[in-house]
């Protein structure tokens, strides 16, 4: 009889007819009533059902899953720092710099002669020769006679100007 | 830093610098070479040109057949022409005074020193400048301007002031 009962209620259980009671009944029965062998493995699924149910969330579980979701929204701070290697790139860098801009202000000394050498090839100086060595020497007399007449007038104002500072000191006495 | 930066910076420091480097050279040694260039071939300028051949040439003058036996100031001329080995004239009568401005402000006062400076009443301005090298004259620069004319006379070779000296006194002398 009682057999026939589970295996109503199971039915009814495994077409999804049954009711939260008739469910209670249904447990009751396959654990206390001797039942078949047929029904033992029913017996063995609801235990394993209740077994599962009584399966809870410790109470840390809500702390742990919150942290979790606010962890990424706290980022930390993204530090960039420059390693040592970079450091003496870059310290490399300008000793290259540095040894360049020597280079340069050394090497231009060098230079201006093959410039200055340069610029006066470009100048074709015989166009402007006196053609006879007379005449050269009449233009050599008329520049030296000019330096020595303005080197003479400068030394002769140089002296004046010596000589009115003696009588200015002879006034001063 | 990032290191393209650091690279940009240091390309354009390098620019820089070798600008002024550049600017440096274009003022240094050749500046009256330069001055001479740029007018050489303008027309309202008259230029000379006494080369070291024709220096020798004139060293050889016979006093006797150009009548400079008793010339003393020709004799000078003569004596100091046997040091010279070359000379450049450049006269103008057009802006004396700006020419004369022009000129100063291209010479490399690490080059030439100042031998003398004249500005008298009349508003001339005349300097002597030289350039040497152990002790001995290599080069002097007259520049001069007045009211009518520049002149820029550059000698080149060994010059001596006991000799200019000696040649102002026989001009003195006439």
């Amino acid at each position: 009889m009682k057999q026939q009962q589970i295996q109503s209620l199971l039915d009814k259980y495994f077409a999804g007819e049954s009711s939260l009671q008739e469910e209670a009944q249904l447990r009751q029965l396959l654990q206390t009533e001797p039942i078949s062998a047929e029904h033992l493995t029913y017996r063995e699924w609801f235990q394993l059902l209740d077994e599962e149910a009584e399966l809870s969330l410790g109470d840390d579980f809500d702390a742990k899953v919150m942290a979790a979701i606010e962890a990424p929204s706290k980022p930390k701070p993204v530090i960039r720092t420059l390693s040592i290697s970079w450091v003496l790139r870059i310290a490399a860098v300008f000793a290259l710099v540095a040894t360049g801009l020597w280079w340069l202000v050394r090497s231009n000394p060098v230079e201006q002669p093959i410039v200055a050498e340069a610029e006066v090839k470009v100048i074709d100086w015989s166009k402007y020769e006196p053609k006879t060595v007379e005449e050269a020497y009449e233009v050599t007399r008329k520049a030296l006679r000019k330096v020595a007449t303005e080197f003479n007038e400068g030394t002769a104002i140089a002296t004046q100007s010596i000589d009115k500072m003696g009588e200015m000191g002879k006034l001063i006495k | 830093m990032k290191i393209k930066h650091f690279f940009t910076l240091a390309i354009l420091a390098m620019a820089a610098v070798n600008g002024l480097a550049q600017g440096t050279t274009n003022m240094s040694a050749s500046a009256i070479d330069k001055f001479f260039s740029s007018y050489v071939e303008d027309k309202r300028f008259n230029v000379v040109y006494i080369s070291p051949k024709l220096f020798q040439m004139i060293g050889r003058i016979d006093t006797k057949i150009l009548d400079m036996e008793d010339d003393d100031e020709a004799k000078a001329v003569l004596e100091m022409a046997k040091d010279l080995q070359g000379l450049r004239i450049l006269t103008t009568k057009e802006t004396p005074q700006a020419l004369y401005k022009e000129a100063k402000s291209k010479i490399n006062t690490k080059e030439y020193e100042v031998l003398l400076t004249v500005r008298n009443k009349e508003g001339n301005n005349v300097e002597f400048l030289i350039k040497e090298s152990n002790n001995l004259i290599q080069e002097l620069l007259l520049l001069s301007s007045g009211e009518e004319e520049f002149v820029l006379l550059s000698f080149m070779g060994n010059f001596d002031l006991n000799k200019i000296t000696r040649l102002a006194k026989e001009i003195e002398k006439k």
